[in-house]
């Protein structure tokens, strides 16, 4: 009884303090931490739930574990079985009609369990027609089936600068028969791959030679990715009929190079570096229709050195995507690599930290996160317009706050499109806004500048900025890449 | 005037000296003499007067003037090279050596030269040397002289220039190797010893001013390659990096004055990265002649704008080196060529820029948020070899001013002068200058050296005006006159006796003893090491005693003739001498200590066996001689003494079993125990039981080098796959596979590694299967090996061809560029893998499971090959070896024995190669079963 009184005080307590602090990311999207048994490395290379309600969970180490009671509310009630082991370093799982496609640096494999006994039997070859080389750059991540029944597979570049044997440096498809189709060239260094709502493809893309930062990338089908070193296999798609793109212009910019080579395809997001994340990595979308919360059909990105998840929201214009970026979650236990949404909501996170630091220190882990019901005060959606941009919250702001020019602080800039290692920022813009129109019922908010900047990231603070009921911005701080400016309405 | 010149030329035909001098100063500088640091230190005690005076006759190289002289130890030394001096000596230095050697450059062996006393003849030597040149003086940076001395004193330069610490530093430190023991009375004299009775001793080669002599640039190049200039390996290259002779040369020019050349203004604040320097208020500026933080005292918060103007020689693409402790960006003309801000530790950063010849603006900023502080700015390209930047700014972009002298621009007159002067006066007769046909001839003679007089010419006492005049000791002098008489009796070969002659002369007896002869107590202190536990074995040079039977004829003229670094805890380094100084003493040390060679060992297992046998020897289960020895790219787990992977390469077989039965005997004092005491055997059961198979098999082993299998106990994080209950598989880069491998390891310790792109197994071996560590730990890079032993190679696939007659070779294509293809596997109950592959419509499945054998557990390999079509030409290849022999029904091909069911093979030589092939006969239902059996 004295136990029970004291734990009644401990919540009360605890319940008051909450009340007087600011909310934290914890109150709507609370990390929660399996368990992983001893002498299971789980460096989550891939993570896909199977039918029968367990989840299939890939390593780098080559071991695929189906994960029973994952959903439990009890995280320590999870089970983890061994259904095949000695694969190479598999970053890509799915699921489709009875059997799992993993994606192994080599191959995609088709693995089934014939007996049932818990166990693959049969590891088919799907498709192995890309070539490797042994370097230990040479990942790749496979997406799920798309929309047209193929299945999408980004190549690393043999290292940072080239591409040895054929497709490195490109994304693939592969059909159902398991025939390969390269698709885009340009790929440097992938850290994921997945699909937005509408089923069009994306993949993450890191630092480096062509890359003056981290970035989320639309895989247009014939579209160039920026690096140049891939391109060298144009001669071999089928039938040597497709040219290469013309070869990028070092030092230019990348909106320059974009008008410039009709195929290249500009970052839809670039997540600048330091400020969001060093090493941007899985892709998950939300499309349960309102079991993660408010933010349907936005898509989620992984950093493996900040150890955090990246909200994303993107829009069509001019025929391209391009958005802005937020930060969302941190405290990832490790490096962020596995993200999987499931239907009801879940987002499994897989980490790992071998051979690239994070943040999060543990060597490997496996977490979760769900709504917990709360809406967070956040920027729910930023778009470009001619002279600005309009915002929609989760929460009515206070229209007050929001209606002053002070409280929209604004800076833009770019990066240098090089072929040597990264870049700074340049070409730094300070817009001013002239005028600021919020919407009656407080959930809009448009924003006039004096100008806006082609192709330059253009980075917000509202860090003054309260909803209606007080609270401050749960991430006060968006990054929208404005590729193209959108034509007055 | 200029006639006179012209007409001078020294004589030394008795009564027919034709000679014109202005003035009769041959002064000398004091008491210096020249020196020769190996006669210096022997001639006194060790060597006959006439030995000493060979040595000079050597180093002096008297042949040069006086023609042949018969039976010295090694070639004699050539003076340096004197093309292109004007690049890398002060023209004001040449002057001054002309004028007074011994006092421009102590110890030197260059005389006072009859003809070049007089002003005018020195200018136009001078103009003529200097012609095109433009000799500039650079600053040196404080950090790299630092560094400069700490290598000067540990790498070996000090062994035979000497200590240039301060007395006191010296006396510490041998006391320090040596300490005084309080107790002991006799000692207590040493105590009071006063600082400067520990200063270096006078056999050392002086230095001399070096600052006056070379600019930074030059002395870097000079101390990359000295050999390049002076030819014959008395200043021996000790193969130093570029930074390691910047930081010499930097720390031998630590004296140089030079006017400020670079403009610098300071501000004060708080910054992560560089600001924008435009909108700051300085607190003051000023002029320096370095990039370096070294302007303020201040250490935190802080940042520096230099700018000047650097002077670039030619239209080129320079590559500029960059690095600063914090951030740090260099603008030329306005636009960034190196940006390294941000905050962070020092580290180069480069950059590149096309830039004409001439002036270009050049604007350093940098700032230094806290912690250490550090700038270096480093230019390379345009004929620049990398050097500190700052030696190229000037405040303006006037071009910079040749040095003042009193020489007007060199007109060509007189460089003409200078030119004939350098031939009729004997310079040429020494120096090179040159090359080829366009090397400048001697023009004047001398007498031949069997006539000479040894009271005469050069060597008098008192020396004629017309004569050069060397700086003699009476010593030297009569040691000199010995080495002339002896000359004229016949010799008798004595090896012996020349090798230490040799060794005098290039004064390997600095660093080695050998024969009775050791490096100086004196200087005993500079050898260093890294290892304190290795005492003296970790820091002094090995004794010479036996090294003509030690090592083997290859590896000693690596050593003499390219220098080495064999020994990671020694600081000195072995330098190189080159061959001409390097092959006499090599042929002369195996000549004097070579123990016979003797025949092959013969093992009584195969030589697989005896490597696996020896590696248990060498590891931590063994003799653990990886306690000590580092192996390859492993450390070892107590000191880190000579890495035993590279020890068949520079060893002798026969020397090695040897001394590992008695080390003591060949290295008095070492610490190596000695494993087979009076050769008692700790392990019986391995290789015999006799200590000579035991060693001969660890050279087996080793010579392996960086290939030999690494010992167990030194894969400190090893992660072990051991198959235990089912077999395991680990599908990753495999060494001797493509990328696509994929290893199968089995409980019963016969393990494969089949080849997804080959379609064949193409290692077997026994033991332990696979340490994942590679692979698994960090990202991974690499191949990996069996963790096994008894590892076999299998052909390369594809593994079946059709063959329409036997003269036909195998498809030696990439298996996929031939329409093969990789299915996968499927796994029985048990967990035994089936590979499955296909080619044209015919399928192939591929098991291969382990079965009981002796010693060790074989692997059978069940192949069930289908095609409707029944090809009748269809060939399975198991084996392609020098050699394929049958032997009771089994086939052996390179220690693998395959028996074989389910077809008759054949042998065929193709290419030089023998091929052991099954046909595949298939049934009427198209089905072909193969069953290949393998013990090895």
């Amino acid at each position: 009884m004295r136990l029970l009184l004291s734990s009644f005080f401990l919540l009360l307590s605890c319940s008051a303090l909450s009340a007087q602090q600011a909310p934290t990311e914890n109150d709507y999207y609370p990390l929660e931490r399996f368990r992983i048994p001893d002498g299971i490395v789980l460096e989550a290379g891939a993570i896909e739930p199977l039918p029968d309600g367990t989840i299939a969970i890939s390593t780098r180490r080559g071991d695929i574990y189906r994960v029973s009671n994952a959903w439990d509310k009890d995280t320590s009630k999870v089970k983890f079985e061994l259904f095949a082991q000695g694969l190479h370093e598999v970053l890509g799982l799915t699921y489709r009609d009875g059997c799992l496609y993993a994606t192994q640096r080599g191959e995609v494999t088709r693995l089934k369990d014939t007996d049932a006994d818990g166990r693959a039997d049969e590891l088919e070859a799907f498709c192995d027609a890309w070539s490797i080389n042994g370097d230990y750059h040479e990942y790749a991540f496979g997406s799920p089936f798309d929309k047209d029944g193929n299945m999408w597979v980004v190549l690393c570049l043999t290292g940072s600068f080239g591409s040895d044997c054929p497709w490195r440096g490109w994304a693939v498809r592969i059909d159902s028969n398991g025939k390969m189709i390269p698709t885009c060239s340009g790929i440097r260094s992938p850290g994921g791959i997945g699909f937005n709502a509408k089923g069009d493809v994306f993949y993450t893309d890191n630092q480096g030679p062509w890359n003056g930062t981290c970035s989320l990338k639309w895989l247009r089908p014939g579209s160039f990715q920026g690096h140049p070193g891939g391109n060298r296999w144009f001669s071999q798609t089928e039938g040597g009929a497709k040219s290469a793109p013309k070869e990028p212009q070092s030092g230019s910019r990348i909106m320059t190079e974009a008008d410039r080579i009709p195929e290249y395809e500009p970052p839809v997001i670039l997540f600048p570096y330091q400020k969001m994340g060093q090493s941007a990595s899985g892709i998950a979308c939300d499309v349960t229709q309102g079991k993660f919360g408010l933010f349907e059909n936005q898509m989620f990105v992984g950093d493996v050195t900040h150890s955090t998840v990246m909200r994303c929201f993107i829009e069509e214009v001019n025929g391209h995507y391009q958005g802005a970026c937020f930060p969302f979650r941190e405290g990832i236990s490790s490096g962020t690599l596995a993200l999987r949404m499931t239907e009801d909501g879940t987002m499994f996170v897989g980490g790992t930290n071998r051979g690239w630091g994070s943040r999060g220190t543990k060597p490997f882990s496996l977490e979760r996160l769900r709504w917990s019901g709360k809406v967070p005060f956040e920027i729910l959606e930023m778009k470009a317009q001619s002279d600005g941009f309009a915002l929609t919250f989760t929460e009515p702001v206070n229209r007050e706050l929001a209606a002053k020019i002070e409280t929209w602080k604004f800076e833009t800039y770019c990066y240098i499109f090089q072929s040597s290692y990264g870049s700074p920022e340049v070409d730094h813009t300070k817009p001013k806004v002239t005028k600021v129109d919020v919407s009656d019922d407080g959930l809009h908010v448009r924003v006039h500048l004096d100008a806006v900047q082609r192709g330059h990231v253009h980075e917000l603070h509202a860090d003054d900025l309260k909803s209606a009921s007080g609270l401050p911005l749960l991430h006060s701080s968006a990054y929208y890449t404005l590729n193209y400016i959108p034509a007055e309405k | 005037m200029r006639m006179t010149l012209l007409s001078v030329a020294w004589r030394w035909v008795p009564g027919v000296v034709l000679l014109c001098l202005i003035g009769s100063g041959r002064g000398l500088a004091g008491d210096q003499h020249l020196v020769v640091p190996g006669h210096q230190r022997f001639a006194g005690n060790t060597l006959s007067a006439e030995d000493a005076g060979r040595v000079l006759v050597s180093e002096l190289n008297c042949q040069s003037c006086h023609g042949e002289f018969a039976g010295l130890p090694l070639p004699a030394r050539k003076a340096p090279v004197l093309t292109h001096v004007g690049q890398r000596v002060n023209p004001e230095f040449i002057h001054r050596l002309l004028e007074d050697p011994q006092k421009a450059k102590p110890g030197t062996a260059m005389p006072l030269i009859p003809g070049a006393t007089t002003k005018e003849a020195r200018e136009a030597l001078v103009a003529f040397l200097t012609d095109g040149a433009n000799w500039r003086p650079g600053a040196v940076g404080a950090d790299a002289v630092r560094r400069g001395e700490a290598l000067f004193h540990r790498v070996g330069c000090a062994s035979c220039h000497g200590d240039q610490r301060d007395p006191e530093t010296i006396r510490q430190l041998r006391l320090g190797l040596n300490p005084v023991n309080p107790d002991d009375e006799e000692d207590e004299e040493k105590k009071d010893v006063p600082a400067e009775d520990w200063k270096a001793p006078d056999f050392v080669m002086p230095l001399g001013k070096l600052d006056d002599k070379y600019t930074l640039s030059s002395l870097i190049d000079f101390l990359r390659n000295p050999h390049a200039v002076r030819p014959s390996g008395r200043m021996p290259s000790l193969n130093l990096s570029p930074e390691e002779a910047r930081d010499i040369a930097s720390w031998l020019l630590r004296d140089v004055k030079v006017e400020p050349n670079i403009r610098f203004e300071y501000y004060e604040g708080d910054w992560s990265e560089l600001p924008d320097f435009a909108t700051l208020k300085t607190s003051f500026a000023g002029r320096t002649t370095d990039f370096s933080a070294g302007v303020t005292d201040r250490k935190d918060s802080f940042a520096l704008r230099f700018s000047g103007f650097i002077h670039l020689p030619s239209d080129a693409e320079y590559r500029f080196h960059l690095s600063s402790d914090d951030g740090a960006r260099l603008k030329i003309d306005g636009d960034v060529v190196v940006d390294n801000d941000g905050v962070h530790p020092a580290g180069f950063r480069e950059g590149k820029a096309v830039l004409t010849a001439g002036a270009h603006e050049l604007v350093l900023e940098y700032f230094e948020a806290h912690g250490e502080e550090a700038i270096a700015l480093e230019i390379e390209g345009g004929g620049l070899s990398r050097q500190p930047a700052s030696g190229l700014v000037t405040l303006t972009n006037e071009p910079p001013k040749k040095e003042e002298t009193e020489n007007k621009p060199a007109d060509g007159s007189l460089v003409e002068q200078g030119r004939k002067l350098f031939a009729s006066l004997g310079c040429a007769a020494c120096h090179q200058h040159g090359d080829g046909d366009r090397q400048i001839k001697w023009t004047g003679t001398a007498p031949a050296m069997a006539g000479l007089q040894s009271e005469k010419g050069c060597l008098a006492e008192t020396v004629a005006t017309t004569v050069p005049a060397f700086a003699f000791s009476p010593e030297q002098r009569t040691h000199l006159r010995a080495a002339l008489a002896a000359q004229k009796q016949p010799r008798s070969e004595d090896r012996k006796a020349e090798l230490r002659l040799g060794m005098v002369t290039m004064n390997c007896f600095a660093c080695h003893a050998r024969d009775g002869l050791a490096p100086d107590a004196s200087l005993n202190h500079v050898f260093t090491g890294s290892i304190p536990e290795m005492g003296d074995e970790g820091r002094v040079p090995p004794a010479l005693d036996g090294a003509g039977d030690k090592l083997n004829d290859a590896w000693l003229r690596t050593l003499l003739n390219e220098g080495a670094k064999d020994r990671p805890y020694m600081a000195t380094r072995m330098p190189k001498f080159g061959s001409d100084q390097g092959n006499p003493i090599v042929d002369r040390l195996i000549a004097l200590d070579r123990q016979p060679d003797e025949a092959a060992f013969a093992q009584a297992e195969a030589e697989h066996r005896v490597k696996a046998d020896a590696r248990m020897l060498v590891g931590d289960k063994g003799l653990s001689c990886i306690k000590c020895h580092i192996f390859d790219r492993h450390a070892a787990t107590g000191i880190q003494s000579l890495d035993m992977t590279k020890m068949t390469k520079r060893l002798r077989r026969e020397w090695f079993v040897r001394y590992l039965l008695d080390p003591q005997k060949y290295r008095p004092g070492t610490r190596m125990p000695a494993a087979w005491p009076r050769g008692q055997v700790a392990y019986p059961d391995v290789l015999g039981g006799t200590a000579q198979a035991q060693i001969e098999g660890i050279w087996t082993y080793l010579a392996d080098g960086s290939r030999a299998k690494v010992p167990s106990g030194l894969q400190r994080e090893a992660i072990e796959l051991k198959p235990a209950d089912r077999p395991l598989i680990y599908r990753n880069f495999l060494e001797g596979l493509s990328p696509r491998g994929i290893a199968v390891g089995y409980p019963e310790k016969a393990h494969f590694a089949w080849d997804a792109e080959h379609l064949t197994p193409r290692l077997i071996w026994h033991g332990a299967f696979i340490d994942a560590s590679k692979h698994w730990v960090d990202r991974g890079p690499g191949n990996q090996v069996p963790l096994g032993d008894h590892v076999m190679t299998l052909p390369a696939g594809p593994p079946i061809a059709e063959l329409p007659s036997l003269d036909q070779a195998w498809p030696d294509k990439n298996p996929r560029e031939l329409d093969y293809h990789f299915k996968g596997y499927s796994l029985s109950k048990e967990g035994v893998p089936t590979f499955r592959s296909e080619w044209k419509g015919i399928t192939i499945a591929d098991t291969i499971v382990p079965f009981a054998a002796s010693p060790d557990n074989g692997l059978a390999r069940s192949l069930t090959i289908t095609a409707a079509n029944r090809p009748q030409n269809l060939w399975l290849r198991l084996g392609s070896s020098a050699n394929v022999k049958e032997e009771n029904g089994e086939w052996v091909v390179d220690g693998v024995r395959f028996r074989i069911e389910g077809g008759e093979p054949a042998v065929r030589t193709m290419n030089g190669r023998q091929e052991l092939l099954v046909p595949v006969n298939f049934d009427k239902d198209g089905t072909a079963k193969l069953r290949v059996v393998m013990v090895w």
